[in-house]
């Protein structure tokens, strides 16, 4: 497996859950995500992070968890960070229970066979990872006029903004993309049981 | 006025924060030890990196209040704060913390601008691999918090005096032990 570019991060995992999974699939032999290491070297920054993502993308609201992990999936494709697009595409995958749509969605979202409402939507995140600067109320009023309510259209938003954290820290760091086998297996585990480690 | 219904008056992300404490609680946890918790790089140079990258990314409120908090950790003293906002190779900080501007910068940008050249150069003027993965943490996480701020146009203060006390507190009594 590719290593980080910062050499002195990944060979200095606390203790806790994170160096605990990366011991485990070492001794196993199995392929494990690099953001294990991130998350295993700072645990008293990365706890607040676990903690902060399990409730932007879990929390019950009006708009679903799988929408949210589409979302995830979307910001990550527009910062062009391949783990994270094909961690979160795995993820919004098992909560939509559609692989197809999630992949036509990133491939297109203007193509894809999604409602309208939806659509809008993702033009939203778009505008706001391409060009925060330029976002105006008249946005968010489309975005209301399709349909969504202040809750859904606040927990997009965050979901957006938080991806726009971790697709930097991850490619800054160097954290590879994984194999398609190990991101399904992955994106299994995040639907299941969400992002809190502690 | 904000995007959503958030609470009137309140001012930036504490607006956002209060519509939804249970979510947002960590954002302040997150932003404590990243900002002024035990780290090489002192918090005045880790809240310049916060205020030039939201100075980038155009987020006044980010942008005024982490540069008063930058100002409150060098005795009130916006000049050095001011200087990294207009040209930082040429503001009066250390080579050290220009290189790690310069990865802040790339990182502002997007994750994948920042080059092995970037972080040579840090490396060469001394940073550490700690000190430059913290300069990309703190400069991600301002990339989430100025859209967090800005996508749900949170209410932003005009006057620089509230801003100038914000910094303070922000400098003196952090962001979580809140009087």
């Amino acid at each position: 497996m590719t290593s980080l570019y910062l050499p002195e991060i990944e060979a200095n995992p606390q203790p806790g859950a994170y160096r605990t999974l990366i011991e485990r699939a070492k001794a196993n032999g199995t392929e494990y995500s690099k953001i294990w290491a991130l998350f295993a070297f700072q645990h008293d920054i990365t706890i607040h992070m676990g903690r902060f993502t399990h409730g932007v993308l879990r929390q019950p609201a009006s708009i679903s968890p799988g929408i949210r992990e589409l979302i995830a999936a979307y910001t990550s494709r527009l910062n062009e960070c391949g783990f994270c697009t094909e961690a979160h595409a795995a993820a919004a995958a098992e909560l939509l229970g559609d692989r197809d749509l999630v992949a036509r969605v990133l491939r297109d979202p203007e193509q894809a066979p999604l409602d309208e409402r939806t659509r809008v939507l993702l033009r939203f995140v778009r505008a706001i990872t391409t060009n925060l600067p330029a976002v105006s109320g008249a946005d968010v009023q489309r975005v209301r006029a399709a349909g969504w309510d202040d809750e859904a259209i606040y927990f997009a938003i965050t979901t957006c903004a938080l991806f726009n954290f971790y697709n930097r820290w991850i490619t800054a760091t160097g954290v590879p993309q994984m194999s398609d086998e190990a991101h399904r297996e992955q994106g299994r585990a995040l639907a299941a049981r969400g992002y809190i480690r502690d | 006025m904000p995007h959503i219904a958030l609470p009137e008056g309140v001012p930036g992300i504490r607006s956002a924060l209060q519509y939804r404490p249970e979510t947002a609680a960590p954002l302040l946890q997150l932003a404590e030890v990243l900002l002024r918790g035990p780290n090489t790089l002192t918090s005045g140079e880790r809240e310049t990196i916060a205020a030039f990258v939201s100075s980038r990314n155009e987020c006044r409120f980010c942008h005024a209040s982490h540069r008063a908090a930058a100002a409150h950790h060098l005795d009130g003293d916006y000049t050095v704060v001011d200087a990294v906002r207009d040209d930082y190779e040429s503001a009066p900080v250390s080579a050290k913390l220009k290189a790690l501007l310069a990865v802040a910068a790339k990182v502002q940008q997007g994750g994948t601008c920042v080059t092995t050249a970037d972080v040579e150069r840090a490396r060469a003027e001394g940073a550490t691999d700690v000190e430059i993965h913290d300069t990309v943490l703190i400069a991600a996480a301002f990339c989430m918090y100025n859209r967090y701020v800005d996508g749900l146009a949170t209410f932003t203060p005009v006057d620089e005096a509230v801003y100038d006390a914000m910094g303070r507190r922000m400098a003196h009594q952090g962001y979580v032990n809140r009087s």
